[in-house]
């Protein structure tokens, strides 16, 4: 939870759950394009807070980790596209450590949604923005990550998830 | 850590930038009470010269130990605040910046949530610096080279710049000339200079000068290093000519017999496949396209040059085309008249109409010969060798042919009376006369190759015999011997072998009665079955235990077979042959089906259910197959294959040393083209072997056209079919059933040919070639280059309108882009400066159309800056060249450079009509071109007939482009052109340092802007290499070695190999030189050996912490 | 010649025209026109049309609220799509034409919109188009003279059997009132 408020809430109630997302962004594509957002005056939502990599292919999936228990929500990692990585293939590194990551997550009660790896360009301004937007909205949806009582809740999606998947009744 | 932490934070208003959404105060009340910082100010403008005061007096009064700057993107001022420590006597390292102005209050639209993300991230910020170490920045030295990439006016006024700054230049140009667009234009705006005017003079003195080499016909494979040291390697493209031999003098183009697209003009042309881009080429030196081996040629078993001699026959050079067939078949009228020819199966013609009748004219330039005379092919000098070929057959008839061209002496002893093999006992006269035969034959006795007859092995001579006089033996006995049936009743009378009918008929040619029948489904049947009924048999039946489908027999021979009333019984086997009295009278044959596919490919025959049938015969003809029939003198002395076909090794040889074996011998059963095919192989090695060199490998592979081929002009014509005889006046034997194509056909039939490889090395060029300059041979080449920095100046491409069928681009006539005008207008173009329809009319109005593509979401959304200048100048030139009408259609009429406006004012008094509203349609109407638009300013609608139309075409960046960024590790922005710094303040420089932007690939523009960026290119360049040396950055990874465990996992993963492995001490060895500072390596340590410095776990886990606290 | 050149009354202008175009026909930006003609250039019925696409986007653009709903040129627009494919704005105009017809039908504007109505009243009562109906509501709707002159069509049309005298009806007619009665519905919403 972030201690963000909205501002906007009417008095007496109780203030609108802002999550708190990390953002690894690499230096040569993705910070740039949240540069070129803030250049261009782009506006997203406040919730992210961006940490500044070299390459995405440094990010461990400790750094997930650390942040999702220091008081993350969620985690977007953002770094060049396939092939245009300023360090020739950090990027594909990055992107195999994260389908691991995404498949580790939900045992530990934690939603896959709450991680998410995104290719933005340096040019690519508005992507970012959309992207942080997305993610905020997602996660607003989602709630805030918390203790057991979301662990379950999250085990039982999985298994209802296969059921639905398994009666062969599209649901959604 | 022992030091007390004393940290400083600055928070920037950045004039109202930050401060009217962060609440800058509270921030840095906020910092003052993080652990570890001593002082929190904020202040107006922390990069101007005050703000970094405050810092300086802070460090040195306060004795801070880190400072933190929360202002705007470290990608900014980071270099700048550095400094300023650095000035105050503090490593510039011990520094980190919290960006709260790009990613903070440009962003945000709520100051409390964005006072708080700024409070956030300078928590991070203050907890990561606590654990910042000193670093110490490294120089590299400049290498002086300098590359460049592009050798238009971008790249020639770079070179030339740096070249008379007295430094190394290497010019890289993907084409064969210099020159790039600009080459192609003919006037240019606003001054109407003549393009090539003004361009040559650079072209030439970059040719020329010292300090300048010339790549060209070269492209840039790979890129390793780093700024001031890169590693590049080029590959030379073979251009088959020696630029230093080649004069330029123009004599190869004009013998060479292929067409192909003129690229330079813009397909309105064609040109040679032998050419000069254009006259001021430089190099002006010509080059020879060559897209790969034709696929007939590949097919070829014996490997005809079949493109080559089409393109000699279209120009009727008659004698040089049997010359190149000669060079890999000895034998055209033969081939010309049973070869089955698989080169027209493979002809891409006929994808389009039919394949070209490529066999009907190889068959013409024999009988041509034949009549008027041949000349005798050059043979080596006479090396002193001797060859003893044993079978006067295909293969025995090509090696010998080979060996004597090669210089040897060559016998060849044939037992029979007459020389040929198959061809001459085999295959029946009506397929092939016997003096043709004879006369092809002769050709080869004359140049050189000493044929006896009546010399059976064994009998006449032994094979110790041979090999003691001569200096190699090659046995090209053939299969001769007919496969039995196994059938009961196969020995009596009236029961044949086809081999030994088909001989009767080729020498006795006795009349045959009564019916036959014929069993087999290999062209020998058929053959035996035609036969049959031209002596005189009553009928002729072939049974055959599989399918029509499965019959090995070339299908033109069961075509014409079955015309000429042979019958076919198919799905039947024979069982048991019938007599009385010792002689034939009937065949009990049984009903097949077909089964699974076998080994070999085809469906088995199984026996079916129903009754077996008897059928009446008189004769029957066996012919299920071929097999060697080894003489008993050569029993145990050549060792034997499964089949009973001599076994041979890769070099053809037995494994009798010095005895060779080649053709149906070694291969079983084939065609004639590949036992010649085998035969002068074996000639090759043979060749080696009696000169005592080291035996020669397989030739290698021809490389294969791209798939798929698109030919660059199509107009259908149908194939020359040649003219057949009728099936009931096939009486006799000796009818030949095909006719000769007559010379018009010949040449129509040459003309349909595609020249799919392009240059079809017919050799012509080689042989006018005076400086010797040709060489076929010649093979692209790398080369390594050690430059400093690269500039890239690639240039642009532009639209291809047929993508917008309104345009009528490709649909109707006389509808063309700028550039194509261009060349029509260019006095050295395909009309020699005139502007003309394609009908050679001058044109009564020609319409000029802007913003073809550009400013068009649904193309390209930029505008392209100089279409509107362009269009100008089209308008002038036409009205100068010609009496016609000018419309233009334009949205805006951009003149925004010097003596742009100017410009458009004379055009203006010239009198050209200006409607104002974009072309939206071109249609064909009453035989013109019509234009539709809005005439937005008078408000009506209009359609304007023409008889020409301009369409100015978008630029765009290079189809490759992306493949070329990524090359150089560039990036491209959204419109695809290269990524510039920035695109106010940098637009040279790129995100990698040492790699710079010249000319149109980073943005459309004109001659002058490209001139003038092209010398700031050249200035950064200098720049560097003025100073010497560069800074590197020392954020790198390093290992503590005594962490590592040796597991290897970091090695593989590092693009720059920075990392190797000690054998010695066994763990990794980080080479930081090398190293760039991805850290993909630190995140992959199991051990936590791998570290990397300014972004250390621990700074990492800090400022994590950080950044979530809030 | 006596005409005057007119000026646009700055008073009689409607601001708010140009955006409820815009969200009427679904979000279009009319800000991004840039007056090029091609629209004009492609429209299969440009020549026909009082105002072409081109100008009548820029009158709604100035907030000349009357003159446009007034105008013929949307009633004229065939949906043919050649301005939507080409605007190298990407601006929906055929959109924009449905937009002006929605609306000029709420306002009751211009009697073109009576054809349309008694089209749909037609088929909604036999499901089919009755040709004979139509003229008879159009006439009735708009001017009775009409019949008259569509006389002689008609005649022709009935001599060479492409005229019913009797409506035929669709089976399943419950179900295409159906269907209007849905998109009334939807309309409402909008």
């Amino acid at each position: 939870m972030s201690e963000l408020t909205t501002g906007s809430a009417p008095a007496g109630s109780p203030p609108e759950y802002e999550p708190k997302i990390i953002g690894f962004l690499c230096n040569w594509c993705a910070y740039t394009a949240a540069d070129l957002a803030g250049i261009a005056r782009i506006k997203y939502p406040d919730n992210i807070r961006i940490v500044r990599v070299m390459c995405t292919g440094r990010v461990e999936p400790t750094f997930v980790l650390k942040a999702l228990s220091a008081g993350a929500d969620a985690v977007l990692v953002a770094g060049c596209h396939p092939g245009g990585c300023h360090y020739q293939e950090g990027n594909y590194k990055a992107y195999k450590r994260t389908l691991l990551l995404q498949n580790m997550l939900p045992q530990f009660g934690i939603e896959k949604e709450r991680f998410r790896l995104e290719f933005v360009a340096s040019s690519e301004g508005e992507k970012f923005a959309r992207v942080v937007g997305e993610m905020v909205a997602k996660i607003k949806e989602l709630g805030p990550l918390s203790g057991a009582g979301v662990r379950l809740a999250a085990l039982d999606g999985f298994f209802t998830e296969k059921e639905r998947i398994e009666g062969g009744v599209n649901l959604g | 850590m022992a030091e007390e932490i004393r940290t400083g934070v600055y928070v920037c208003h950045c004039g109202t930038n930050i401060a009217d959404k962060v609440d800058v105060q509270a921030v840095s009340k906020f910092a003052g009470t993080l652990p570890g910082v001593t002082v929190s100010r904020d202040y107006k403008y922390m990069c101007s010269d005050p703000g970094q005061d405050l810092i300086k007096k802070d460090i040195k009064e306060l004795g801070l130990n880190r400072v933190v700057v929360a202002s705007c993107s470290p990608r900014m001022h980071e270099p700048t605040f550095r400094r300023a420590l650095a000035a105050a006597g503090l490593n510039g390292y011990l520094f980190e910046m919290a960006n709260i102005r790009e990613q903070v209050s440009w962003v945000s639209s709520n100051p409390l949530q964005a006072t708080v993300k700024a409070k956030s991230l300078v928590s991070g910020a203050v907890r990561k610096v606590r654990y910042n170490r000193p670093l110490e920045e490294r120089y590299a030295p400049v290498n002086p080279n300098v590359l460049i990439v592009g050798g238009g006016v971008a790249g020639l006024e770079a070179a030339l710049k740096i070249a008379e700054s007295g430094n190394q230049v290497y010019l890289v140009e993907r084409e064969a000339s210099l020159g790039g667009n600009m080459a192609k234009f003919d006037k240019t705006f606003p001054t109407l200079d003549c393009a090539a005017c003004i361009l040559t003079p650079k072209m030439v003195e970059a040719g020329q000068h010292e300090k300048i080499k010339l790549l060209t016909y070269s492209e840039v494979t790979q890129v390793d290093g780093f700024i001031g040291n890169f590693q590049v390697k080029v590959r030379q493209k073979a251009r088959y000519v020696d630029v230093d031999k080649c004069t330029g003098c123009g004599d190869c183009e004009q013998v060479c017999p292929v067409n192909t697209v003129d690229r330079f003009n813009e397909g309105l042309s064609e040109r040679k496949a032998i050419f000069k881009e254009f006259p001021q080429a430089v190099p002006n030196v010509y080059q020879i396209t060559k897209k790969g081996t034709a696929p007939c040629r590949l097919t070829c078993p014996a490997g005809v040059n079949v493109q080559g001699y089409m393109a000699l026959t279209r120009q009727g050079k008659y004698s040089e085309a049997l010359a190149l067939i000669r060079e890999a078949m000895p034998l055209p009228a033969v081939c010309g008249r049973v070869c089955f020819h698989p080169c027209e199966g493979e002809c891409r013609r006929g994808d389009l109409d039919q394949p070209v009748a490529i066999n009907a004219v190889k068959r013409f330039l024999a009988d041509h010969e034949a009549k008027n005379g041949s000349v005798p092919p050059v043979s080596a000098p006479a090396s002193g060798r001797k060859v003893a070929i044993v079978g006067a057959g295909p293969a025995g008839l090509a090696a010998g042919y080979y060996l004597s061209r090669a210089g040897h002496e060559v016998v060849v002893l044939e037992g029979k009376a007459e020389a040929g093999g198959l061809l001459r006992y085999g295959i029946p006269e009506y397929r092939l006369p016997k003096d043709i035969l004879r006369w092809e034959i002769d050709q080869i006795s004359r140049d050189g190759v000493s044929v006896r007859i009546n010399q059976w092995l064994g009998r006449d001579f032994t094979l110790e015999k041979l090999r003691q006089e001569y200096d190699a033996v090659f046995l090209a006995l053939g299969t001769s011997k007919e496969q039995t049936l196994g059938i009961p009743g196969e020995e009596l009378q009236g029961v044949v072998s086809s081999l030994k009918f088909l001989e009767s008929a080729n020498t006795r040619a006795e009349s045959v009665s009564g019916r036959v029948l014929v069993i087999g489904g290999g062209n020998a049947a058929v053959d035996a079955a035609r036969t049959a009924l031209r002596l005189g048999a009553q009928s002729a039946e072939i049974i055959y235990r599989r399918t029509r489908n499965e019959m090995p027999a070339f299908a033109e021979e069961i075509r014409e077979a079955e015309k000429e009333g042979v019958k076919f019984r198919f799905l039947t086997a024979p069982m048991r042959v019938v007599g009385r009295g010792g002689r034939v009278q009937a065949l009990e044959c049984q009903p097949r089906q077909l089964g699974e596919v076998d080994a070999g490919g085809r469906r088995r025959s199984i026996p079916a259910s129903g009754p077996n049938v008897l059928l009446e015969a008189e004769l029957i003809l066996v012919a299920v197959g071929q097999k060697v029939e080894l003489p008993a003198s050569l029993a145990g002395k050549v060792a034997l294959g499964a089949r009973g076909t001599v076994l041979v090794d890769e070099y053809g040889q037995t494994s009798s040393p010095g005895v060779f074996a080649g053709g149906d011998l070694v291969s079983g059963p084939s065609s004639m083209v590949e036992a010649i095919a085998a035969g002068k192989e074996t000639a090759r090695v043979i060749d080696a072997f009696v000169r005592g060199q080291a035996l020669p490998g397989p030739v290698p592979k021809p490389q294969p056209l791209p798939q798929p081929a698109n030919p660059d002009r199509f107009y259908k014509a149908a194939r020359h079919e040649p003219a057949q005889l009728e099936p009931e006046k096939r009486r006799g034997l000796s009818a030949e059933i095909t006719v000769t194509l007559s010379e018009e056909e010949v040449l129509d039939e040459a003309k349909r040919c595609l020249d799919c490889g392009v240059c079809s090395e017919c050799q012509e060029c080689v042989k006018v070639c005076q400086a010797g300059a040709i060489d076929h041979g010649m093979q692209d080449e790398e080369v390594e280059l050690e430059v400093g920095n690269i500039i890239l100046a690639t240039g642009y491409e532009t639209l291809d309108p047929s993508l917008g069928v309104q345009w009528g681009y490709g649909r109707f006539p006389n509808v063309l882009t700028g550039l194509q005008f261009e060349r029509l207008s260019n006095a050295s173009g395909p009309t020699l400066g005139r502007i003309v329809r394609e009908d050679g009319r001058e044109p009564e109005a020609v319409a000029i159309l802007h913003c073809i593509g550009s400013r068009d979401k649904n193309y390209k959304e930029y505008c392209s800056r100089v279409c509107c200048m362009a269009s100008l100048k089209f308008a002038h030139l036409v009205k100068d060249k010609t009496k016609a009408r000018v419309y233009e259609f334009y949205i805006d009429m951009r003149a925004y450079g010097k003596q742009y406006e100017e410009f458009y004012n004379r055009v203006q008094d010239e009198g050209v009509n200006f409607i104002r509203g974009k072309g939206a349609e071109v249609l064909e109407k009453d035989g013109r071109l019509v234009i539709r638009a809005e005439d937005t300013l008078l408000g009506v609608f209009r359609e304007v007939p023409v008889d020409m139309v301009i369409l100015n075409t978008a630029l765009t960046p290079r189809s490759d482009a992306d493949a070329v960024a990524r090359l150089f590790t560039i990036q491209r922005s959204a419109d695809g052109f290269f990524l510039e710094s920035h695109p106010k303040l940098e637009p040279i420089k790129t995100a990698t340092d040492g790699i710079y932007l010249a000319g149109a690939c980073q943005a459309p523009k004109d001659i002058p802007d490209t001139v003038a960026q092209a010398a700031g290119a050249a200035a950064e360049a200098l720049e560097k290499i003025s100073a010497g040396r560069v800074r590197i950055s020392p954020i790198t990874a390093y290992c503590l070695e005594e962490l590592c465990s040796g597991c290897k996992t970091c090695i593989p993963l590092c693009p720059y190999n920075a990392i190797t492995f000690s054998e010695e001490k066994k763990v990794a060895l980080y080479n930081e030189a090398l190293c760039k500072g991805c850290g993909t390596c630190v995140a992959s340590c199991p051990s936590g050996a791998a570290h990397m410095r300014n972004f250390e776990e621990e700074q990492m886990l800090e400022i994590i912490e950080g950044v979530c606290a809030l | 010649m006596t005409e005057e050149l007119p000026v646009l009354q700055e008073g009689s202008l409607d601001p708010d025209f140009k955006r409820l175009i815009e969200t009427l026909s679904g979000a279009q930006n009319l800000n991004a026109c840039i007056q090029c003609g091609t629209c004009s250039g492609s429209c299969s019925f440009s020549e026909r049309m009082t105002h072409t696409p081109r100008r009548l986007l820029e009158m709604v653009r100035a907030g000349m609220r009357e003159e446009v709903l007034n105008s013929d040129t949307y009633w004229y627009c065939t949906s043919c799509y050649y301005c939507t494919v080409r605007c190298p704005r990407g601006i929906n105009l055929t959109e924009v034409m449905y937009a002006l017809k929605h609306l000029a039908i709420s306002v009751n504007k211009d009697k073109n919109a009576a054809f349309y109505d008694c089209f749909g009243s037609v088929l909604q009562s036999y499901g089919r188009l009755y040709e004979n109906g139509l003229l008879l509501r159009l006439a009735l709707k708009t001017d009775p003279l009409m019949l008259v002159a569509y006389g002689p069509i008609g005649v022709k049309m009935f001599l060479k059997g492409k005229l019913n005298i009797l409506p035929s009806r669709v089976r399943a007619l419950a179900e295409i009132r159906r269907l209007y009665e849905k998109v009334g519905e939807m309309e409402e919403k909008i």
